[in-house]
């Protein structure tokens, strides 16, 4: 998963990270929410490969319906409300990858993260 | 094993397992960032499309407030369950767990939710029963669910190169949530003939389980060896609810390769 700004060519990653803690065996709150927030990132992804089934072009507006869109867009406006942008206005890209390559699966139009 | 004791522990670890998922949904849904992602307003159109519920209902149910509610419901089901082993505590709980998978789509740790699915249904056949039989089908299910889940983890990595020239275990340790993680993962990459080794030992693991079957004895021993690998995939990824999980089907699979003693 990767986001630029408006005004910027460079792609940043998003990253998600963790650390054990003492009881994490037992309950696990910090790091079963990461997981569940990569999860929605699957989850779009797979939706996305869906769409693309018989269509060559992937329609934008059919996308942006999608719970799991939805579901990212708030993940993504949560995950960059951590980091000091000079922009409001972001696109972002969903990578996939094998053992070896990546592979791009979807790049959105420019979002404000404002919009809610 | 007898049939009472190995009802009566599946039923202790799916309430154990239960109860600290419960624990954990209830702290989650207090964070912000959880609430702001799993928002009803982002997953209502997916709810009212495929629940033949009244819009008012679903919204009743699933709402971010009632959602605490829910998880007190699990933590109170759950001790009930693991004081009582009654049947009707693990009713509700099976209903709670069926709302709180509809409610967040199968994001939140599908596997795990599917084996606490698994074992609860084999836990309500056998609390059901009023025959031996019945109990033991209910034992019998789980076991087969245990068994298949990790023989068909097995069978999903051998077919792939890098598992079986032993590259995946750095990959995806690469991958995880923990960051010291990497150094391991490089020190990995120096050392392959380990790592090589290290994913031979898992799919021999997990390929060869259906083999206490015709060997019962050998039961203890993969017993073992399943909580240690259990472990290292919580301590390597943080998957602390597949140990639980997967720990309240292991009494059934013990019982079951005891009818080939």
């Amino acid at each position: 998963m990767e986001f630029r700004q408006a005004g910027s060519q460079e792609w940043e990653p998003l990253v998600w990270k963790s650390s054990r803690s003492l009881f994490g065996l037992l309950v696990n709150v910090d790091c079963n929410i990461k997981l569940a927030q990569i999860n929605v990132i699957e989850h779009f992804a797979r939706d996305v490969q869906e769409l693309q089934v018989g269509n060559d072009l992937l329609c934008s507006q059919k996308v942006q319906e999608l719970t799991s869109f939805k579901l990212l867009r708030s993940l993504i406006q949560m995950k960059l409300s951590e980091y000091l942008l000079e922009s409001k206005t972001i696109q972002f890209q969903v990578l996939g990858s094998n053992y070896q390559e990546k592979v791009l699966i979807y790049v959105s139009d420019w979002l404000s993260l404002e919009s809610r | 094993m007898t049939l009472a004791l190995t009802v009566g522990l599946s039923a202790s670890c799916l309430a154990i397992a239960m109860l600290l998922q419960g624990l954990e949904m209830l702290l989650a849904v207090r964070a912000k960032r959880f609430c702001d992602v799993w928002s009803y307003e982002n997953l209502k159109t997916d709810l009212e499309a495929g629940l033949p519920l009244p819009h008012g209902v679903i919204q009743f149910i699933f709402s971010e407030k009632k959602l605490i509610w829910l998880f007190w419901w699990q933590i109170i089901f759950a001790c009930c369950g693991l004081l009582t082993h009654h049947y009707v505590f693990f009713v509700g709980l099976f209903l709670l767990h069926l709302l709180t998978c509809i409610r967040f789509r199968g994001t939140f740790n599908g596997g795990s939710d599917m084996m606490i699915f698994v074992v609860l249904t084999g836990v309500l056949i056998s609390l059901l029963s009023t025959n031996e039989s019945g109990q033991k089908l209910g034992l019998i299910y789980i076991a087969i669910h245990g068994f298949y889940s990790y023989f068909k983890a097995g069978l999903v990595k051998v077919v792939h190169p890098d598992w079986r020239q032993g590259r995946a275990i750095s990959v995806f340790l690469k991958r995880s949530l923990f960051t010291e993680n990497q150094r391991v993962a490089d020190w990995l990459d120096r050392h392959h003939d380990i790592t090589f080794v290290m994913s031979w030992v898992v799919l021999t693991f997990e390929l060869s389980i259906f083999l206490t079957l015709i060997f019962p004895n050998l039961m203890l021993f993969y017993f073992l060896a399943a909580i240690v690998f259990h472990f290292m995939i919580y301590l390597s990824f943080g998957l602390n609810r597949f140990f639980w999980s997967w720990l309240s089907a292991w009494p059934s699979m013990i019982f079951v390769s005891q009818f080939f003693l």
